[in-house]
């Protein structure tokens, strides 16, 4: 009986009082996360399953996790397993979710007034601003890792940080998904604090036009050309982005599109939110420096969306038809959330002022230019730092 | 056969736990040389910034390109 009851309760004896205040903070943790994602539908499809995922690898002796059994032999655990296959190798569900977000991308707007990618691309210095600011405190890699939270771009993040195999992931995914929800909260501040009312209340003429059939299939071939030969590292990220693209636009796959774009997108997603916890155990997570990168990201978030802006500004000067500077903002990766951000400014200003069109075709810019600069930054760091 | 796999899989997980653990150790031990750090992550923003606009200078053109040689047909208008 007395064997019994020491083999039930082992893990108290096994676990110190330090190691148990951790893991509680991991509960509490988890649980924000939770509450924050049925309550306050911050991306639910991710920090709900990060929640449970960091309580249960938080739990004493846990065994979603390896242990030594009494024997010294290792018991596999399947969240470490699911890590190690899904993440650690190949960064795989990153990827993969990509073929789901490219079947979801429309890149009729893009398409239809081409100069809208440059807005993509002036929002993607947030994460080289990011990158400068955190190299103060972290080695380059890691601050490589961290900059990226300014893509906006949870899958891009989740395979920047493991290609660097970064320790702070866990912070980073954290992060990098409850900014992207709290985008309707950071930008318009940022957005108002940059412009003045008089080009807040720019009209923008959105004239219909439509795209060939020809064109939206060769698009996405021809994009993971172009990115392969000149940024090889990112073709990975950029082609299975493609990929998905692809399959919803040739028009004879309409049910592997729907299910790209529903059933294997929702699989994916579920599996990587409860996969990455893994990189949420307290002896890693609770640290200063996960606050210092929870700080980082905001920061990123805060220099996409004026740098998008100022270079809507800046492009005005030379321009006849004027853009609505707000539209820059819209450059970042989150979609198509940003773009209902400065629609929803745009018609606070202005009832009549309609936005909606051209802040999507910013939006998806956006989401093509963050993967190509994921690519990018692991080919600068990894020929720069030694 | 399969046990083999098994073992060689957990064996692998625990490899690459230990490298993860020894580059951690590593690099928490060595100092951050802030001014060398930022120095190589201008370089990173200046080039990475280059590379992007050209990226999408190349994508505007190519896509420019595509509309021309392929118009929409009234049909599909």
């Amino acid at each position: 009986m007395q064997e019994l009851i020491n083999g039930l309760f082992s893990s108290f004896s096994q676990v110190s009082g330090e190691q148990w205040a951790k893991m509680i903070a991991m509960w509490v943790i988890g649980g924000i996360l939770i509450y924050l994602a049925i309550n306050k539908d911050m991306e639910p499809a991710l920090l709900l399953p990060m929640g449970f995922g960091a309580i249960l690898v938080n739990l004493p002796l846990s065994g979603v996790i390896d242990q030594l059994d009494a024997n010294g032999s290792v018991v596999t655990g399947a969240i470490q397993r699911l890590f190690n296959i899904g993440i650690e190798i190949g960064e795989l569900m990153p990827l993969l979710l990509f073929i789901g977000i490219g079947a979801m991308m429309d890149f009729g707007p893009l398409l239809s007034n081409p100069k809208l990618f440059l807005f993509g691309g002036a929002a993607q210095f947030g994460i080289f601003a990011t990158i400068t600011v955190a190299s103060l405190f972290f080695p380059l890699k890691d601050a490589a890792a961290i900059g990226i939270i300014g893509a906006a771009d949870g899958p891009t993040s989740i395979y920047v940080a493991q290609y660097f195999k970064s320790q702070f992931t866990g912070p980073i995914m954290v992060a990098a998904y409850s900014y992207m929800a709290l985008v309707p909260i950071i930008q318009p501040p940022v957005i108002r604090l940059c412009t003045t009312r008089k080009e807040r209340l720019i009209r923008m003429h959105y004239e219909k036009k439509s795209v060939s059939k020809a064109v939206r299939i060769i698009f996405p071939i021809a994009v993971t050309i172009v990115a392969g030969i000149i940024a090889p590292t990112s073709v990975a990220l950029v082609g299975f982005l493609m990929f998905g693209n692809l399959i919803r636009e040739c028009g004879v796959l309409g049910s592997l599109s729907d299910t790209a774009q529903k059933d294997f997108a929702n699989i994916i997603t579920l599996l990587l939110g409860i996969t990455v916890a893994f990189k949420m155990q307290a002896e890693a997570f609770l640290a200063w420096k996960t606050l210092l990168i929870m700080g980082l990201g905001l920061v990123a978030f805060i220099f996409d969306s004026a740098a998008g802006v100022f270079f809507a500004k800046f492009l005005n000067l030379f321009m006849k038809n004027k853009v609505n500077p707000m539209i820059g903002a819209a450059g970042i990766s989150a979609f198509p959330m940003s773009s209902r951000v400065i629609h929803k400014m745009g018609l606070k200003e202005d009832p009549q002022n309609f936005l909606l069109m051209h802040a999507a075709g910013a939006n998806a810019s956006g989401q093509i230019a963050s993967v190509i600069a994921g690519g990018l930054v692991i080919k600068l760091v990894s020929a720069l730092v030694k | 056969m399969h046990n083999f796999f098994i073992a060689q899989s957990v064996a692998q997980s625990i490899v690459q736990s230990v490298e993860t653990a020894a580059q951690t150790a590593t690099a928490a031990a060595q100092p951050i040389d802030a001014a060398q750090n930022l120095g190589i992550s201008l370089r990173v923003m200046g080039y990475g910034m280059l590379g992007i606009f050209c990226i999408i200078g190349i994508i505007i053109f190519l896509t420019w390109l595509l509309q021309k040689l392929f118009p929409v047909k009234k049909e599909e208008d």
